[in-house]
């Protein structure tokens, strides 16, 4: 395994090993770039995930302290775990379910789009879809995505049967089963799916796209990566012109280290890559590192969630196969004449009977509660996946006082919903029912869904280094020599699965870094 | 002091990671005979499966009592079982079911309530042995998937046209 010297100047170092962080570091690393990639996690292999969600929840999920505050549903049902996302290598490409969507056109450019929205603080991407749509490409390509590149379809399974025909017998006409970074054959040294289904657990064929198995092994095969699992970043430092000049991080033993680099790219998760830019303050940045804006750990946004299950009287068995098969976008397109501005998905989902009861209904018991877990394999669920509004005051703060194991203070985050958001899941609720009773329910069930998976916003990108973080590179306004690298970035939500789009930005911002680079210029 | 922390934030996902350490099977202990009773009871009252036999009820119970080696956490299910027979006539044991559901209506929001409520829902549905009366098949890797069995054999509705 490749070793770089700490004291090492010219490496990039890369923060956090997900879709966003182990792409940039593998792209740069194709380039012959060295890189070290610092992954708080620690690193595991497809034999070490569990077909349980129990025990693959304890194994994989970050669950340090963290706070929840505001009204959102994770303020009350989950106020010291709001946010379900990973750590380990590969970070939440280990438990994601695998939709890779392209955002829409005209979802780049929000603000112009919806117009003013009150309480809202929509702004346009400062890059355009057609700017993007190349690395659109080579991220579908990468990632092995179904219906893309000539590769092909998986077959409908039980859960998606319902999803189609329900969707199909009130109209909708935009239902796929596509768009999967998971392979349906052999592909890029990962095996095809078995139709196992805990793809949230781990994919334990390796048939789901995770950077843990392609990214990672790739980038280290050129030599050029040094990757160091366990190792939790505590802060960034910058020389005295400004530029950063290395981080300082904490091994799996507790000890320190300063790696120096010469240029940094967080990719940390949008809790922890905000967190880590507001911990950095120094006499020059004293209000964080790059957040002359004031607009680190803003504009969060996580989308708009809900599931409803239909009850039938015919077995579904929706726990066979791809927990999440299919999608409906018929509801993704720009409409003001809905009540609402936005779109919002509405994707087939299954969970296995543990995870069920757990968030079936968060305080539940009793005979009605336990009567609809005993239909369990009668029950197929939607899920709604909605673009939600920016807000200034949503966002990612410092606790005052409360320090975490690392003695970092402890991510506050605070949503406070915009009537929108509501407009968007009201709107959702009726469309499932409708779905599911077209189907043949006989009952429906509407689950809260409290933890957010999909973090975005909290560096946002903007041309104007007064109202945003990063550039349309994903390169800070106040840093030169540091990115952004993950979901962070995001103006605005999209209607749309993130991952994608975090793909393609990281894609994009490597070629960019080896151009400056080339220049001289970085 | 994990414990505590749950308590108070009675967060569904918290606990998922709080909640999981597998407690060895042990004898009830701390509990006396009747106290055992009042537990199995209670968690067969909170999620009652009439297809289920006491087995995995009284697995959940071995559970708390390996967890009150907590001496806080012991006060925590005593005060509570005490409480239970204060709030109406009789012995809450002895009542008859919607009497007992009606008493335990009026404590579900006790620390008492939620924390076996939560340890219940662990484990009972984190337990396989129950999983294939539910018509959960639980891991499937070792098999095969669903590839070849049955992951496509919903035949009560038109197939998808891709």
């Amino acid at each position: 395994m490749t070793e770089f010297d700490k004291t090492d100047d010219s490496v990039v170092v890369v923060i956090g090993s997900g879709a966003g962080g182990a792409t940039v570091a593998h792209e740069l690393c194709e380039k012959g770039v060295k890189v070290v990639v610092l992954e708080a996690g620690p690193r595991f292999t497809i034999d070490d995930f569990h077909n349980n969600e129990l025990s693959a929840y304890q194994q994989l999920t970050w669950t340090d302290k963290r706070y929840a505050t505001g009204d959102w549903p994770a303020a009350t049902l989950a106020p010291e775990g709001p946010n379900w996302i990973v750590k380990a290598v590969g970070g939440s490409t280990v438990h994601w379910n695998g939709l890779s969507f392209r955002a829409q056109s005209h979802e780049f450019k929000a603000l112009t789009t919806y117009g003013e929205v009150s309480g809202a603080s929509l702004a346009d991407w400062p890059v355009t879809y057609d700017e993007l749509d190349p690395y659109y490409s080579r991220a579908e390509d990468k990632m092995g995505v179904t219906g893309t590149h000539g590769i092909k379809r998986h077959p409908a399974n039980n859960n998606y049967k319902v999803l189609y025909t329900g969707a199909q017998r009130i109209g909708y006409t935009q239902i796929s089963n596509a768009r999967q970074a998971i392979n349906s054959e052999f592909r890029d040294g990962r095996s095809a799916c078995i139709q196992m289904g805990f793809c949230n657990q781990g994919c334990k064929m390796g048939a789901k796209w995770s950077t843990l198995y392609s990214e990672i092994p790739k980038a280290e095969e050129t030599g050029n990566l040094d990757l160091r699992s366990g190792c939790m970043v505590l802060r960034i430092e910058h020389d005295k012109t400004g530029k950063a000049s290395g981080v300082v991080y904490v091994d799996a033993n507790g000890v320190e280290h300063r790696q120096s680099a010469r240029i940094v790219c967080v990719a940390g998760n949008s809790i922890e890559t905000p967190r880590l830019l507001l911990n950095s303050h120094s006499s020059l940045f004293p209000d964080g590192l790059a957040n002359s804006s004031g607009e680190v750990g803003r504009n969060y946004t996580r989308h708009v969630g809900a599931i409803v299950f239909g009850e039938f009287d015919k077995p579904v068995n929706m726990h066979r196969g791809i927990t999440v098969p299919g999608t409906v976008f018929d509801e993704a397109r720009f409409d003001p004449s809905r009540g609402f501005a936005g779109g919002y998905l509405i994707e087939a989902v299954s969970l296995g009977l543990t995870n069920l009861a757990v968030v079936g209904d968060a305080s539940g018991w009793g005979r009605d509660y336990t009567s609809f877990l005993e239909k369990y394999d009668h029950l197929a669920g939607v899920l709604l996946n909605g673009e939600d509004m920016p807000r200034s005051q949503n966002g990612v703060s410092l606790h005052d006082t409360e320090r975490d194991q690392y003695g970092l203070p402890v991510p506050v985050i605070h949503v406070e919903e915009h009537e929108n958001d509501n407009a968007i899941s009201g709107h959702f609720k009726g469309q499932a029912e409708a779905l599911l009773d077209a189907a043949g329910s006989n009952k429906n069930h509407h689950v809260v869904t409290a933890a957010a998976t999909h973090n975005m916003g909290t560096c946002r990108m903007s041309a104007d280094a007064n109202k945003g973080v990063v550039n349309g590179f994903g390169q800070t306004h106040d840093v030169k020599n540091l990115f952004v690298s993950d979901g962070s970035q995001f103006t605005t939500a999209t209607a749309e699965n993130p991952t994608l789009t975090i793909v393609a930005l990281a894609i994009r911002q490597a070629d960019h870094i080896v151009a400056r680079m080339s220049a001289k210029d970085l | 002091m994990r414990r505590r922390s749950f308590l108070a934030s009675s967060s569904v996902l918290t606990i998922a990671a709080l909640a999981l350490p597998i407690y060895p099977a042990r004898a009830n202990e701390p509990f006396t005979e009747g106290q055992t009773a009042v537990l199995l009871r209670l968690v067969k009252d909170i999620f009652p499966h009439d297809a289920l036999s006491d087995e995995p009820y009284l697995a959940v119970v071995e559970q708390l009592a390996s967890a009150a080696a907590d001496p806080d956490f012991l006060q925590l299910l005593r005060e509570g079982m005490s409480s239970l027979d204060g709030a109406g006539e009789g012995d809450w044991i002895d009542r008859i079911e919607a009497d007992r559901i009606a008493a335990l209506k009026e404590m579900e929001t006790t620390p008492f309530f939620i924390t076996v409520r939560v340890s219940a829902l662990f484990g009972l549905y984190g337990n396989p042995a129950i999983w294939s009366t539910f018509g959960y098949e639980g891991a499937s890797y070792e098999q095969g998937g669903y590839l070849f069995r049955g992951f496509d054999d919903l035949d009560w509705l038109p197939e998808p046209l891709s």
